[in-house]
């Protein structure tokens, strides 16, 4: 092996390193356990918890002998494997419990733990107090939260959101779109998600009459209905993304620098090659040109758009009329179309 | 245990070696680990030339140490400059959690959240290991928090560089560059502490040059981050609160005056930050950045108008007259889009 470790492949033996000093003492733990449930446990293949556990088998110390006779070694019983697709280990080791975090280990968890500290179920919480306290004595040398998020961060409609959620119960709100309209709608909520400061609802939509996401800052007005939620809303299949191109959306293609790249990180970007002045070309879709005009205006030294000549139409009307406009109470809905169905996190 | 022609996958190696030094009470010297340990012994020579050999042990134990797993060298008291002789051991007591250390099923709900919360990066890798060692050390299933997904970004390639050397004590050089400054300048700086404010990476740490303490954002770090090897102790305190606490009391004390379209989307947008509302409709509202503020009025179009200050009034119509110059009707053709 001659290239250094860190690359992808190195990553990789690492996991399985933890993966297999943390399965002994877990099976300690629950005595015999079926290999989904492990794989399920640990967030890896079935076939991954196999082959380790194979392997496991074959693993010991060097021992008195320097031999790795039987007795060093780890056992198991194949025949649970092999018949019934269950780990049983018969004989370990040296391994009794688990290793201890590393500082960068620690230092992820309590980051994450600082900004769970932010939101409303959890402010307060004595689990979080415990668990740090607990992290602490559990990590090599003791680890300062050097990274944080501000603790005001979750947007003061997530307390309410999250009461609807555990009840079960429908909720109503006024909806911006990004066209400059807002509307009554209607929702069935089913999560909250967040990334970074953002906070989104995903929800069974009563107007779409689907799943769709809500941004929570263009909410207003909200309310909690007496009726509940769908009954079939639990199985309702969800999705991790904020926003899939449906058919018809429009394309543009745009040339950005590359500090703008990073900022558009979430799209799903196609490069296109060379832009002028040094920018990259790209292509993206995007659900209609209210969304596209804000993002190149909040961008505006950033990105241009080089096509399709409505999207640039869109984009020098609204900064004309931004420009032009001293009577800021005038109508902003200059270009009619379609209510944001799920729009776009920066649209 | 295995033919030796076979070769060893790292993830083997290394859990044998993990395996041996624990078992070993007195440690093991270089030449018994190469010779003996699965992984190794297979491609030892006896008497020959093993310098690859030990390059990958080195290899090894630095990756082993970064997992979190103590191996200590025990030197041997007569030829302490002997590094052959250096012996090699995992104290049991350190490898292992403290005795009892369990976690509760809310605690393991919420660890469960807090490991999943990176969306991406190192730091969700580093999770995804602890989430693994979590795992025997739960006193039941975990409770069911399916309705939350609260999520971050690092979203800059400054920061992984950054949290490492934080840890690590190291100063770091970068360069910076101001909004309105021509160009960046190199700066020297012992990291602290890394916040989010606002949706923005922060990097707050002690600038070697101004001797004092300042606060950098990452979408401003232009290049790489240099990692030198220059150690200092970092001063004593909350760094990350402290860095928090500067920048609310910043967008306290600085405040911009807008009139807002009601009913717009800018109104939905910037209502949790409205300090306060005047008679005559216009809104007061902090601002930590004005070149970042600007950026946003700007994408509000005509449903913000900035009344004061005039530097942000001005900042913005800069933006607005700039996209409205290279979005002009006429197509921008092959040459260019402008004057940028």
């Amino acid at each position: 092996m001659a290239e250094r470790p860190g690359s992808e492949r190195s990553m990789l033996a690492r996991d399985k390193v933890v993966f297999l000093l943390s399965l002994v003492p877990y099976l300690l733990e629950h005595g015999p356990t079926p290999v989904a449930r492990i794989a399920q446990d640990f967030g890896v293949s079935p076939a991954a918890v196999r082959e380790m556990t194979e392997f496991l088998a074959t693993a010991g110390i060097p021992g008195e002998s320097r031999m790795y006779l039987s007795n060093d070694l780890f056992e198991i019983d194949w025949d649970a494997l092999e018949e019934h697709d269950e780990v049983v280990l018969t004989n370990r080791v040296v391994l009794d419990d688990a290793p201890r975090f590393s500082g960068a280990e620690v230092a992820a968890l309590i980051a994450g733990l600082q900004y769970l500290g932010a939101l409303p179920p959890y402010r307060d919480s004595e689990a979080l107090g415990s668990l740090l306290a607990k992290l602490g004595a559990a990590a090599p040398e003791q680890s300062p939260g050097h990274v944080a998020v501000d603790p005001r961060a979750a947007a003061p409609l997530v307390a309410r959101l999250a009461d609807a959620i555990a009840q079960g119960r429908s909720v109503e709100f006024d909806y911006a779109g990004a066209e400059g309209r807002s509307m009554r709608r209607r929702a069935d909520p089913l999560r909250l998600e967040s990334v970074d400061a953002v906070w989104y609802l995903r929800g069974w939509c009563h107007l779409r009459e689907g799943i769709r996401v809500f941004r929570l800052d263009r909410m207003n007005g909200l309310r909690v209905l007496d009726q509940p939620v769908r009954p079939t809303l639990a199985t309702e299949p969800l999705d991790d993304e904020f926003y899939v191109a449906r058919e018809g959306d429009p394309e543009v293609i745009l040339d950005v620098t590359p500090a703008a790249l990073s900022a558009l990180a979430d799209y799903a970007l196609e490069f296109a090659g060379d832009g002028a002045d040094g920018r990259t070309r790209v292509r993206m879709r995007v659900p209609h040109f209210h969304g596209l005009k804000r993002l190149v205006l909040g961008m505006a030294a950033d990105v241009v758009v080089i096509a399709p000549p409505a999207a640039r139409a869109a984009v020098a009307q609204w900064a004309a009329q931004a420009l032009a406009d001293e009577q800021p109470g005038a109508s902003a809905t200059d270009d009619a179309g379609p209510a944001a169905d799920a729009p776009r996190r920066s649209s | 245990m295995t033919s030796a022609s076979r070769p060893v996958s790292a993830e083997r190696r290394l859990f044998s070696l993990v395996l041996a030094l624990l078992a070993s009470r007195e440690g093991l010297d270089k030449a018994e680990i190469l010779s003996t340990v699965y992984g190794y012994a297979e491609r030892y020579s006896p008497g020959g030339d093993n310098t690859s050999l030990d390059r990958q042990f080195e290899r090894d134990k630095d990756d082993l140490r970064e997992l979190g797993i103590p191996i200590e060298t025990v030197d041997s008291p007569d030829a302490v400059e002997d590094n052959k002789r250096t012996r090699y051991r995992i104290s049991k007591a350190r490898y292992e959690v403290p005795a009892g250390l369990r976690f509760t099923p809310a605690e393991s709900a919420l660890l469960e959240l807090a490991g999943h919360a990176w969306r991406e990066g190192v730091l969700s890798e580093e999770s995804r290991r602890a989430l693994m060692k979590v795992r025997s050390l739960e006193s039941g299933p975990a409770a069911d928090i399916t309705s939350y997904m609260p999520q971050l970004r690092v979203g800059h390639p400054a920061f992984e560089p950054l949290e490492r050397a934080i840890r690590a004590h190291r100063v770091v050089e970068f360069d910076y560059r101001r909004p309105g400054q021509a160009e960046a300048l190199r700066r020297r700086v012992l990291p602290l502490a890394l916040v989010q404010f606002e949706g923005r990476w922060h990097l707050y740490g002690r600038d070697l040059h101004r001797d004092a303490q300042r606060t950098f954002l990452l979408s401003r770090i232009g290049g790489a981050v240099r990692v030198t090897r220059t150690e200092l102790a970092p001063p004593p305190g909350d760094h990350a609160a402290a860095a928090l606490a500067g920048l609310q009391r910043l967008e306290a004390a600085s405040t911009v005056v807008l009139r807002v379209q009601e009913g717009s989307e800018a109104a939905f947008r910037l209502a949790s930050r409205v300090q306060s509302a005047a008679q005559d409709g216009t809104v007061r509202i902090g601002c930590v950045d004005e070149a970042i503020l600007a950026d946003e009025l700007a994408s509000y179009g005509p449903e913000v108008r900035v009344i004061e200050p005039e530097s942000l009034r001005v900042a913005v119509r800069e933006r607005l007259s700039l996209a409205l110059a290279r979005h002009a009707p006429a197509p921008p053709a092959q040459a260019g889009d402008g004057d940028g």
